[in-house]
Order: structure tokens, then sequence, then C-alpha cells
């Protein structure tokens, strides 16, 4: 198994950023950085200590609104939607990530409208939401006494913020494989194409599933 | 000197009072200056002021007015005092009207009771209090001996000022005196204060419907968010709504209303009364909340979202129109939700949105809205009121303007663009050396109908004469536009074309470019906009340039359909603007790109849409612009420009004549998308038949008689 240095996962995010800006479905980001955390190392980017207002209970509105005030995201993307890619490494192994993909309430989302929104038309923001968003998110956690077999997976998808939901995930999900899982399943139309140019997998994480967790209905990243 | 009285009727909470003062006024023979009523507001620590009225003359100094509308007087000797103390000591803060530590000017104050008869039995000795009779006797005790004409205008300026503010968005700090920056800065505070025009347009509102015309960069947005918050400072009470057309001047509007009524006040406004919003808006709240949105849930009229709007009513520029004439012909009860609404950009809006707004308004319709004809360079932008806003039962219209300038305000004054830029814009908008296509009668793409609305947004006749069918030649004067915007560099530095073999090569030396602003020039990120013209092409054309200056390090975004931030350029992060035509309307910035520029030259039908996009690319620069390209079609432009530099930036031309006006209009003339569809398949269809003919598949026999004569006739082709 090759070793792991924050480097590379810092490299594999603004890869991934540069070739969305120049695809034009980022229309904001942030510089990714290296940061020391303790023991630990963290790839993240400026604003991320505003992450945790997303835990409380408050309205999803207010969530995105304060996220996308205080610039907590990796990217937004042409309908607002906010990315936030964070990884914690100790030694030379993964501890921690966190990647979550926060939707607009109020726009539409991409895949319903593409070509209003890639010809930038005026307007496009005088739209009823008729779907509820909501957001999603990767967690990892490789922390003693953090993750339970089955009932608590270490590598997992959180959707909606809601508590108990926990999909069972493989292994951790690297940048690259969290940005076209995106862009598949909500941006990427017959027309609009941002997959194919995507830099190649640079990153493989090894399996964090345990057996009963392979019992249940699981997800798997393709390593 | 003045020649007589210049009244600027602000509002205050003393209308009988203050008609009748201003009738005292009036008919006073002697008296010169300048009076203002309702003005001006300050704020001390003790609370916020609002002067009855003030008259700055030659021959009197400062008179400030206390307004008794009753019959009690109150403790006017007091209020006298607190009066001159405040506002004397506010300008103090000017140093020309200083000498030692008096003020130059007189500062008297009269108390002024149309409504008491026995005036001796309630005055008190040495503090003036008058009725109408008495007015002219108190004036003439007062006398400003050392006057002179510049420390009047200084004084006039000084008290202008006193409610006017500019604040730039953050501090800029800057190293070299001679650098970009500097330059930007001094710019900055040049354009502090208002002008005596844009002053009167705040204070002025009229009980009805108000018009603001003027340039781009003639102070517009600025005059409407200081004549609402000014409004806001005067009636707590009243529901004001300010709207626009492009949704990124919300944040502009929000800093400019807060900061003035912080400055007028000392307090912040209450958003809940004076609100700022969206013309179209959508259910979400209120940060989504739009004019149009909320009369259709005031009349219980549906609502029609963008999407639902555009399947209705086809053609984008119509779609909103449609949505509001549906709502007004819908709407079976009157929904008065305002006291006075504010609408900015309304060359963007139709006809229809702004008799939505009128009829939302309570009695008397305090509706004032801005436009700039000059950004629909056809000048058809919008028809007059008597058409806009239809007639009342008798088929009289509800609303004319007549000869009243207050209720016409005209602001030629351009500060944003200097001479050079403004005329360039001008000169490639209206393609004035635009070379004769062969054929043609003129290389003009559009023209004015009108030859003097020439003169009203500042040009002046340098010769020939501005009628019809007449050669002449423009000049923009200094009056109109300051020297001081374009002193700070050099002309060749102002404006600048510059052609590029492909698009790869222009990407580099922008990316260059705009590195070398924010490391040498002391240019900040908000001083720098990339304008692309085409926004349907925004997104693809900007993508690889903010790609190589994201891996350069340099922060950029793309104004894009952001609902939440409201921000078109970011204060906190320092981050490059790009964006598309539409977004960048109504902002403005130091150095602006106008990039792939060679979009926005072309032939025939559309050519007015592209060269108006020219046109609003260029007029956002506050200082520079350079209008980048590749290809013939740039070549084009810039040979263009060179013709009007080599004249000295004046427009050198003959005006058309009605004739020639009528066929621009065809020739150059907007294309709904069936109609250019239809136009597309007919050249197909006549390429296909000319390739027949050369191929000899078809002989030109074939066709009959008639149709080949028609032919010959139409194409002006020789016997």
């Amino acid at each position: 198994m090759m070793v792991l240095a924050p480097g590379t996962i810092k490299r594999d995010i603004d890869r991934l950023i540069s070739e969305l800006i120049g695809k034009g479905v980022c229309d904001d980001s942030n510089f990714s950085a290296i940061r020391p955390y303790g023991r630990m190392v963290e790839v993240t980017f400026s604003g991320s200590e505003h992450v945790s207002i997303a835990l409380g209970d408050i309205e999803y509105a207010e969530i995105y609104r304060e996220l996308a005030d205080k610039r907590s995201f990796n990217m937004k993307l042409v309908d607002g939607a906010l990315l936030q890619m964070m990884y914690r490494v100790e030694g030379d192994a993964l501890l921690q990530h966190r990647l979550a993909f926060y939707p607009s309430p109020s726009l539409l989302p991409f895949q319903d409208d593409p070509d209003a929104y890639m010809r930038d038309e005026l307007f496009i923001e005088i739209v009823q939401r008729r779907i509820v968003p909501f957001p999603l998110r990767f967690d990892f956690d490789a922390r003693e006494g953090v993750h339970v077999d089955a009932a608590h997976p270490k590598s997992h998808l959180t959707l909606g913020d809601v508590k108990g939901c926990r999909i069972p995930v493989s292994a951790p999900v690297t940048p690259r494989w969290f940005v076209e899982f995106i862009l598949r399943n909500f941006y990427q139309t017959k027309k609009h194409d941002f997959i194919s140019d995507l830099p190649r997998h640079e990153i493989k994480f090894p399996a964090s599933i345990t057996s009963n967790e392979m019992g249940l209905m699981h997800m798997v990243v393709p390593y | 000197m003045t020649e007589r009285l210049n009244i600027t009727r602000g509002v205050n909470k003393k209308p009988v009072a203050t008609d009748a003062l201003e009738q005292s006024l009036k008919i006073l023979r002697d008296i010169q200056g300048d009076v203002f009523t309702g003005y001006p507001l300050i704020v001390t620590p003790d609370g916020k002021y609002s002067i009855d009225a003030t008259l700055v003359s030659p021959s009197k100094g400062i008179v400030l007015f206390d307004l008794i509308e009753g019959s009690d007087v109150g403790e006017y000797a007091e209020r006298q005092d607190d009066l001159a103390n405040k506002i004397e000591a506010r300008l103090k803060l000017h140093r020309e009207l200083v000498k030692g530590r008096k003020l130059l000017v007189p500062l008297s104050v009269i108390s002024f009771a149309p409504r008491i008869n026995n005036i001796g039995a309630a005055a008190v000795e040495n503090y003036p209090l008058v009725n109408e009779h008495g007015l002219a006797a108190a004036l003439n005790e007062l006398n400003w001996i050392d006057g002179n004409n510049d420390l009047y205008r200084m004084t006039l300026s000084a008290i202008e000022s006193l409610s006017s503010i500019r604040k730039s968005r953050s501090k800029r700090e800057v190293h070299r005196s001679d650098s970009r920056g500097a330059k930007l800065k001094g710019l900055e505070d040049s354009i502090a204060t208002l002008d005596y025009r844009q002053n009167k347009a705040v204070i002025e509102t009229v009980e009805g419907v108000q018009r603001i015309r003027g340039l781009a960069g003639s102070g517009k947005t600025i005059v409407l968010a200081l004549k609402a918050a000014y409004l806001h400072t005067q009636y707590p009470d009243w529901r004001i709504a300010v709207t626009f057309h492009t949704r990124s001047l919300k944040a502009q509007f929000r800093r400019l209303i807060n900061n003035f009524c912080i400055e007028q006040s000392g307090e912040e406004p209450d958003w809940t009364k004076i609100r700022i919003i969206n013309a179209w808006g959508a259910p979400g709240g209120d940060a989504r909340d739009g004019v149009y949105y909320e009369y259709c849930r005031a009349t219980g009229t549906e609502f029609l979202d963008f999407r639902s709007a555009s399947s209705r009513f086809r053609g984008s520029e119509q779609v909103f129109d449609g949505a509001c004439l549906a709502a007004l012909a819908n709407a079976s009860d009157a929904a008065h939700l305002y006291d006075a609404i504010l609408a900015d950009e309304a060359q963007d809006f139709a006809p229809s949105f702004l008799r939505l707004c009128y009829s939302m308004l309570k009695p008397p319709k305090r509706l004032v809205y801005a436009y700039d004809e000059l950004q629909n360079l056809s000048g058809t932008s919008l028809p007059p009121p008597e058409e806009i806003f239809g007639n009342d039962g008798a088929g009289r219209p509800l609303v004319t303007f007549g000869d009243e300038r207050r209720r016409d305000v005209i602001l030629q004054k351009c500060y944003r663009n200097s001479r050079p830029v403004l005329v360039t814009a001008h000169g490639l908008g209206f393609g004035i050396y635009r070379e004769v296509p062969q054929g043609a009668p003129t290389g003009l793409v559009q023209m004015f109908d009108y030859p003097a609305l020439w003169e009203e947004i500042g040009y002046k006749v340098k010769s020939g004469q501005l009628t019809k069918g007449q050669h002449i030649v423009l000049e923009r004067t200094t009056e109109t536009s300051p020297r001081f915007l374009e002193q700070h560099s050099d002309i060749d530095d102002l404006v600048q074309f510059i052609k590029f073999d492909d698009e790869v090569q222009q990407n580099a030396w922008l990316v260059q470019q705009i590195q070398e602003n924010l490391t040498v020039d002391e240019l900040r990120h908000d001083d720098i906009i990339v304008i692309h013209s085409d926004p349907q092409t925004a997104r693809s054309s900007t993508g690889p340039i903010r790609r190589k200056l994201f891996e350069a390090g340099v922060q950029t975004h793309l104004a894009g359909v952001d609902t939440d931030a409201d921000v078109f350029f970011r204060t906190d992060t320092p981050s490059v603007t790009f964006t598309g035509i539409y977004r960048a309307k109504g902002n403005e910035a130091g150095m602006v790109y106008v990039i792939n520029a060679q979009d926005c030259n072309g032939s025939g039908p559309g050519l007015s849409s592209l060269r108006n996009r020219l046109f609003t690319a260029i007029t956002r620069s506050k200082a520079w612009v350079r209008v980048i390209g590749y290809g013939p079609r740039m070549q084009g432009l810039i040979d263009e420009f060179i013709g009007l530099k080599q004249r000295g930036f004046v427009l050198d031309f003959t005006y058309p004549d009605d004739a020639l006006l009528s066929k621009l209009r065809i020739v150059h003339r907007d294309l709904s998308p069936q109609e250019r569809e239809r136009l597309e398949r007919r050249r197909s269809q006549l390429a296909d038949l000319l390739s027949d003919l050369e191929s000899g598949e078809l002989h030109p026999e074939d066709l009959d008689e008639v149709t080949r004569e028609k032919l010959k006739k139409f194409l002006g082709g020789n016997e």
C-alpha cells in the first residue's frame, strides 16, 4: 500500500478545482491548505472553521446561507451548491475525512435547466424550487471509540444531515471520487460533460468496511 | 453671481409653513441665492436635526429658518441658539470657511410663523420672529459685507456636502504615488461629494411620478439611494421600496442607504420600512422577495417564476413583461402597499413593470424611476410617461411632466468615465467611424431619433448643425466631463484596443496583465473586472482564463446566479471579478478588460445589440479600459478607435435623415429566436440555389422570367 502524504491529497483537490473552473462549472473557490492539527496534519481550506455550524438544529436554508457567507467551501458551483473537502492524516494513515455537498436551497438543481445555467441567463434565480434540497456527506473516522461495527461504519454516507443515517461505504473516499460522484449524479447531462476530462486517480485508500457491514446494503468505492 | 433665487424643495413635517415661506421669499425682489427646504439633515450627539429651511445668499450669508406651523412659538429662542450652534460646528469643519476661530460666513436664524398675526406679543428681543409681513424687514437687517462670489460658492458647496457621502469599499493602501492604485485613490477622493444637480435630485421628490435621466456614471444609483435614505429619515413610517434590474446592485444600494442614514440620523435604517428588493422576486423569504412577487401575493394573482414565464412568453427579453402584463390584467384588488417606490435601471424594464409599481403606490403615487437612455443606444428605451402610464377614465394622461423640471431631472455630468472613455463608448456604440459597408449608405450602426438628445447628455456642437441630414461634429465639454477624470494618466493609457492572433494569446496576455496589476500597479483585486460580452458563452470563455489564474495563485470568481450572497465585488476576500455583460451592468471598477471584443463586431441583424454591449462594457471603467480580441472583426474595431483618436475624441458624422434612421432600425434590429431561425433558413436556401447555379445543376433559365426579373431588381444588379 502506498504511503499517504497530505500533499498528495491537496494536489488532488487543487487539480479538481482547476478543472472545474476551466469548464465553467465552478464560480468561486477557496485555496486549499495544509495545516498542522495537534499530532495530525489537516488538508482543508480557509473558512473551514465555520463547518461546525452545520451540525446544529438550524433550518437548512439558514445553514446554507451561513456557509456561503462565511465562505466555508472549497468550491461553489454554477447552481450555488457548495463542496467541502477536509482530510486529517496521522502519520502516514488517513484518520478522518469529511466530504460534503450542500445544494442551494433556492436555486434549481443544475440538471433541471442546464442550458439556462450555462448560458448565464438573466432571471434564472427567479424560480420556485419544487424539489426539497438536502445536503449529503461522506464521513470517515478511524479513531478508536468512534466507529461501531455496523451501527457506525468507519466510512459512511449521510443523507440530509439525518442523525441516524449512516450508509456503509467500502473505503474512505478520495477527492477525485467524491467530485466525480457529485458531478455524475447532479451535473452531468447528455450535452454537458464535466467528467471525461477530470484528472486521473492518484490516490487509493484501503478498504475499511467490516464483514457485518458488507452484509448490509452498502456502497463500494472501486479502487 | 446668481441671478435670482433657486429653490430646492425637500420634504419636512411643516408643509404649510414651508409653502408660505416659499411664497414670501419668491416675491422678495432683491434677494439672490439658494433656498433648500427640509435640508440639511445633520446628526449630533444630541440626536438628529432636520433644518426646516436654509437660505444661502451672497448678500446675506446663511440663514436658517425655524418654521412654526401653529400659533404656539414654544421656546423658539432656545431652538434658534441650538440650530445655529449645531450648524456652525459643522461648517467650521470646512477650513476654507474659517479664519482663525471665526466662521467667515454670517450665520443667522429666523423663526417664521405665518399663522401668528400679533408677532410682537410672542417675540423675544434679538431673536427674529416674523410672519409673512415681517420677513423682508428681518432679512434686510442681515448683511454679508465681506462676501464674495468664491466664498459664496464654497459656502454653498459646504452646505450641499453636509448630506453627501460616498465611501469607497475599503481603505486603499498605496506605497507609490504614481501607481494605478494611487491614481484611483485620488479619483475616489475627488468625487466624494455630490454636485448641485445631483444634490437637488436627491432632495426634491414630487407628489407623483418623477423621472431621472442620465448617462452611465452620472450618479443615478447614488441619487436614488440617497433619496430613499432622505425620505426614510424624514418619514420613518413610510413604506419605501428600492428596486432594480441587475441583482448585483442590491449590495451597493444597501451600503449607500445604510451609510447615508447613519450620517443623517445617527441610526441604521429600519429595513422593514425601507426595502431593497428585486423587481421580480420569488418565494423564499425576505432575501428573495420582489416587487412583482409581492404584487401577486397582495392581489391574489397567479405568480409566474422565470421558468413558467419563459414557457408562456417566448423570447427572453419579453418574459418579465409578459408576467407583469398578465398580473396587471388579472388582479382584481388594488394593492396600495407603498408610499414611495424608486426604480433604478428602468431602461431594462418594460413599461408594464413601471405600471405595476405605479399601481402599488398609495396616492399621490410617488414613483421615481431612473434610466439611462443610452444603455439602449437605439434611443427608444422607454416611451414617454403619457404612454407608459396610460389615461384615466376621462381620457387624460395619468402622468405627464409638462415643463416641470423637478419632475424630469437630467444628470448631465459623467463622473465615472473620463471623456476619452465615454466618447470611445459612444463612438463605437454608434459606429461613428465604422467603415461604410459595400453598397450601404452609411457606416453608422444606430442613431438617436432625436438629435437634441445629444445635448441633453452633455455633448456640445463643435461645428456643423445638430439636425437630421446635416454634418455635425460633437464634443464633450469640461463642464460635463470633468478634466480631473482624464488627467491622472496618459491618454494612451486610458483606453487601449489590442488585437491578438487568437484566443489563447489573448488569454495569456490577460493573465499576465492581471498579475502585474496586482503586484506592480497596486490595484486591489476588486479594482479589476473582466467582462465577456456574450452572455451565452461567458462561462465557457472565461473558464480557461480563470483556471490559469487559479493555478498562478490569483483568486477569481464569476458573478453568477448567486441568490444569497448578493455580492458582485467581494469585500472580504481578495478576488478578481469575471462577468458576462448582463451582470456587469450597474457596476464599475478602475481597470476594465473587455475580452473577446471581436464578438461585438459584425454586420446585419443584431449588430445594434452587440454594439450596445460593447458600450455597456466600456462604460464600466472608472479609469482604464482594455478592449481586447482577435481576428479581422477585432481589426475593424481597432480601425474605428484609431479614427476616433486621430480626431481628438470628437464625433464627426452626418446625421441620418428620417429615411436612413428607419433603415438603420431595420438593418441592425434585434431578431427574435424564431425570426433568426427563419432568416438562417432562407439564407441557406439561397446558398443552395447559388451553388446549384454554379455547378450547373440549375440554369438561370429554369427560373421563370418574372422571378428572374424580380430578383434582379431586389439585388440591384446592373441591367
